[in-house]
């Protein structure tokens, strides 16, 4: 069971808002899964707690040289406000 | 019949040209799609041009064309394509333009491929029944009051109706698998790291891979056989050599050990089972040694997909801030906080905010060890009981899905419940083994029933030749209410 606290925590490194009626129903929702999985709390096990990699060459990082990459036109094209070849964010809506 | 090779065979004995089949699909996109919504974009420009290009170069090749050249396909909408929407059927990407196009898209299209349009999903692939998009729910080409499955389901519907002789979907927790055992086609998801992910929009990143979904076994073969290998922008993928699988095709499974866990049957319908187990019977007659097996820890498959999977799209999803791309809100906010955080409010919908918010919980500081850090642990475990139940078998054979597509309704009051059919598709998920599932019979209503075949790492030329033993012996036929395209020449 999820608690309320726990919950607004959740929400504000989430970086998303709830009204009263979706935090009670997501709360629920949230309980349930918790439950379910917290079955994995009472198995031992003794194998790493490191990621074992899924494939051979998942730590082969690739060689650190400058290449082909999104030029500044394509990285900005789907910005909602750019200006001279930077992303805009306004600081405040009020008093600015 | 609509097959890759099929099509190709007609392509070169000049019985069509690219143009014509192109238009042919495009027309009965017209016809059917209205129907069961599989796809949310058609490219008809695009494809046009495409297949005068494959035209153009069939001329010039002189019979050594590749199988794919001049045959029209479909994306999932979160495969990334330059200049195309990919909106991943969520609000928050609703005008989001691609600036590249994605790996294994590139390579079809290297050679020959034509894309007909993007296919309906749920929304950022989080769900089972394609209905949680902005697009609307996709319907089932058998019974359009039933679900396609999902999260792949506009890919599965569309290939099932013959609107696209194949797709590419992706796979993070049987979004391939089990729509296309919905469907009545063939989902194969490939062994992790043997296809590049980059272009496609990230979900739980240890998880994903993209899939495809065809009608026939040997059509899945040629389009992984196109779309696989090494690439430098996905550093998970494997460098080796990658022989092609078409050739290893050849219906021979005499002495093949084929297990059965009897717990991957459990609470599964008395027609899924029914179904899965005369194909085990076909695979007997045809010379395979059926064996029973145990996997101890298979019970917490799904609870360590669930905590991994929430945790890697908590942390993917962190990049949705509205700055950079996707939806901004327009109420007034007080900072860059405010901002952010009433953009993916507004933008996201719930399956992708309850995800979101149980990532989160599970990396807290205070659930990190006894959650994150067990399923990764349990992971390792998961995995290690699979590589020893490979020494005692070559493959293991189950049903894809508990039940037969599923009414929309379907809407049990706890959430878990929704999750729980997907226990027989994450195995494959969480250990990084190729799976695919094809049909194996029908239930009481005509309704598909699938199965599933799961193989070790890098065993896929196995699982795919496997398969097609079945497909080649039982030669099901099964007959979608809804159909396009047909070739019975």
């Amino acid at each position: 069971m999820i608690t309320e606290k726990d919950f607004d925590n959740a929400a504000a490194n989430a970086l998303l808002y709830f009204d009263d009626e979706e935090k009670k129903r997501l709360m629920k929702d949230m309980s349930d899964v918790i439950e379910f999985v917290s079955v994995v709390k009472a198995v031992k096990s003794n194998k790493p707690t490191a990621y074992k990699p899924l494939t051979i060459s998942a730590s082969d990082l690739r060689e650190d040289i400058i290449g082909n990459t999104l030029s500044n036109e394509d990285a900005l094209s789907n910005a909602d406000c750019a200006d001279d070849g930077y992303f805009v964010v306004k600081r405040r809506s009020k008093g600015e | 019949m609509s097959s890759i090779l099929h099509l190709s065979n007609l392509l070169a004995r000049k019985e069509i040209s690219s143009v014509e089949l192109t238009k042919k699909y495009l027309s009965a996109i017209n016809n059917i799609n209205p129907s069961i919504n599989a796809y949310i974009s058609v490219t008809e420009e695009m494809a046009l041009l495409q297949a005068q290009k494959a035209d153009d170069m069939r001329k010039q090749l002189k019979g050594d064309a590749p199988l794919l050249l001049g045959i029209p396909m479909a994306l999932k909408d979160n495969l990334a394509v330059r200049g195309f929407q990919t909106t991943c059927c969520s609000k928050t990407l609703e005008n989001f333009k691609s600036t590249y196009t994605a790996t294994a898209v590139q390579k079809l299209f290297n050679n020959g491929a034509i894309l007909l349009g993007k296919t309906n999903m749920d929304e950022f692939a989080m769900g089972s029944y394609s209905n949680t998009g902005i697009f609307g729910a996709t319907f089932n080409p058998y019974d359009t009051a039933k679900s396609a499955g999902g999260s792949s389901g506009g890919s599965a519907a569309a290939v099932s109706s013959k609107i696209a002789p194949y797709t590419l979907g992706t796979d993070t927790g049987g979004s391939a698998r089990q729509p296309a055992s919905f469907c009545g086609v063939v989902g194969y998801k490939p062994t992790y790291g043997t296809v590049s992910r980059y272009g496609a929009v990230a979900l739980a990143s240890s998880f994903d891979q993209i899939s495809p979904i065809a009608s026939t076994v040997k059509d899945c073969a040629i389009v992984y056989d196109t779309i696989k290998g090494f690439d430098i922008n996905d550093m998970t993928t494997i460098k080796q050599n990658y022989a092609p699988c078409l050739d290893k095709i050849n219906g021979n499974v005499k002495g093949v050990k084929i297990g059965i866990a009897t717990k991957m049957f459990e609470n599964c319908s008395k027609d899924v089972v029914d179904s899965v187990y005369r194909a085990i019977e076909t695979y007997r007659g045809l010379g395979a040694e059926i064996v029973d097996i145990t996997i101890p820890t298979i019970e917490l498959a799904l609870p360590i997909y669930y905590i991994i999977g929430c945790a890697e799209i908590s942390s993917n999803f962190g990049r949705y801030d509205g700055i950079r791309y996707g939806y901004k809100t327009n109420k007034s906010y007080k900072d860059i906080d405010d901002m952010i955080s009433k953009t993916r409010s507004e933008a996201f919908g719930d399956d992708v905010k309850r995800r979101i918010m149980l990532g989160i919980y599970f990396l807290s500081k205070n659930n990190f060890n006894e959650y994150y850090l067990k399923a990764i642990q349990l992971r390792n475990e998961l995995t290690s009981d699979f590589e020893n139940v490979f020494k005692q078998c070559d493959l293991i054979i189950s049903p894809t899905t508990p039940t037969t597509a599923l009414a929309f309704d379907f809407n049990p009051d706890n959430v878990v419940d929704k999750y729980k059919a997907d226990i027989c598709v994450v195995i494959a998920n969480v250990c990084g083994l190729p799976a695919i599932s094809l049909p194996c019979g029908t239930d009481s209503n005509g309704l598909p029933v699938g199965m599933q075949l799961i193989g070790p790492k890098n065993s896929d030329s196995r699982v795919l030749n496997t398969a097609f033993a079945f497909e080649n012996t039982a030669n099901l036929k099964l007959n979608p209410t809804l159909g396009g395209v047909t070739y019975d020449i």
